[in-house]
């Protein structure tokens, strides 16, 4: 006994020594780099709303300039979703409906059931979803974007699946379909990497007609910032439909 | 103000370590997220607090509340 908790005490030692070395070599590189550059800090600050039309310079920058690394991004999460899909028995996935019925407040996993969650839940996940579609529509003008929506967006569908159990809310997004929708705007994000390498050479090039965002010659044009908006849109519905996927399953197994 | 919420986010991180019960251990963390998404706001970078605050503090709390409900409440080591 007296052995075992020497070990552990000499384990935990080594561990903190550990963190504390690898805590120490990124506190020296932190101080040994000195300032950032500011060039491309300028530069951004400069000409980051008349080239991408975005006042969130933040998502100016990550689909404006950047767009390839958030397309990396989503690639990891296919690479989740994928793993999850691998992991869980598929004969689970497709499974219709639990034998056993809900008996008065004890549901079908035989688990006692408060009125408080379902209620709370219900009234809450509407407000919830429309955060999340304010955030992925606006992501150009505030804080916010596609990626941070589609997950309130998906939140608000692991609220609804929390409250109401996950067999109605299974009928509601059936899986294979939010499948379908996570692989569908993948190859939608992929085919307008492709199209701007075929309009203006660069992957993700803006090739939609339009001006600056103050351009007054033509009033028809389609403003310069609806680039970022249809990928912040299209970012959405992936990010949603793979986080809402990902929990789907993982209730459904249980 | 960021002081505190460091040593705030040390303190959680520590008991979060510490504590035998695993769901006191995911609340910890829950709450870990929430106060480093409070520091990124303090610290203006608003995009990044929200989705600190939607992916740490809400969907991972999730998924780790359903691994515990799959597997052991107690650590026993």
């Amino acid at each position: 006994m007296k052995q075992v908790r020497l070990m552990a005490l000499i384990r935990e030692t080594a561990v903190v020594l550990v963190l504390l070395l690898v805590g120490g070599v990124v506190m020296l590189g932190i101080w040994a780099g000195g300032a950032p550059p500011e060039e491309l800090r300028e530069y951004f600050i400069d000409r980051g709303l008349v080239e991408t039309g975005a006042v969130n310079l933040v998502s100016s920058i990550y689909l404006g300039y950047r767009a390839f690394d958030t397309f990396g991004e989503t690639i990891v999460l296919l690479l989740a979703v994928s793993g999850v899909i691998f992991i869980i028995d598929r004969k689970e996935l497709t499974r219709t409906k639990l034998a056993r019925p809900t008996i008065g407040n004890i549901d079908q996993y035989g688990r006692h059931r408060t009125e408080i969650l379902d209620l709370i839940s219900r009234k809450l996940s509407p407000y919830v979803m429309l955060f999340g579609l304010y955030l992925i529509s606006h992501g150009h003008l505030s804080p916010g974007g596609g990626f941070q929506g589609g997950v309130v967006l998906a939140s608000g569908i692991i609220l609804l699946t929390l409250g109401k159990g996950v067999d109605k809310i299974e009928a509601m997004f059936p899986i294979r379909r939010v499948a379908l929708a996570e692989a569908g705007t993948f190859l939608l994000l992929l085919g307008i990497g492709v199209v701007g390498i075929l309009y203006g050479g660069t992957l993700f090039e803006n090739f939609l007609p339009g001006g600056g965002p103050g351009d007054p010659s033509e009033a028809t044009r389609i403003p310069i910032v609806s680039h970022v908006f249809f990928l912040n849109l299209i970012i959405g519905l992936k990010v949603g439909a793979g986080i809402s996927l990902i929990s789907l399953s993982l209730f459904k197994e249980e | 103000m960021t002081e505190v919420l460091l040593i705030l986010l040390l303190v959680m991180g520590f008991l979060a370590l510490q504590v035998r019960n695993l769901l006191s251990a995911v609340i910890f963390l829950a709450v870990l997220s929430l106060l480093s998404s409070l520091l990124f706001y303090h610290l203006h970078a608003p995009d990044v607090a929200i989705t600190e605050a939607v992916v740490g503090a809400g969907v991972s709390t999730v998924v780790f509340i359903w691994l515990l409900h799959r597997t052991e409440r107690r650590d026993d080591t």
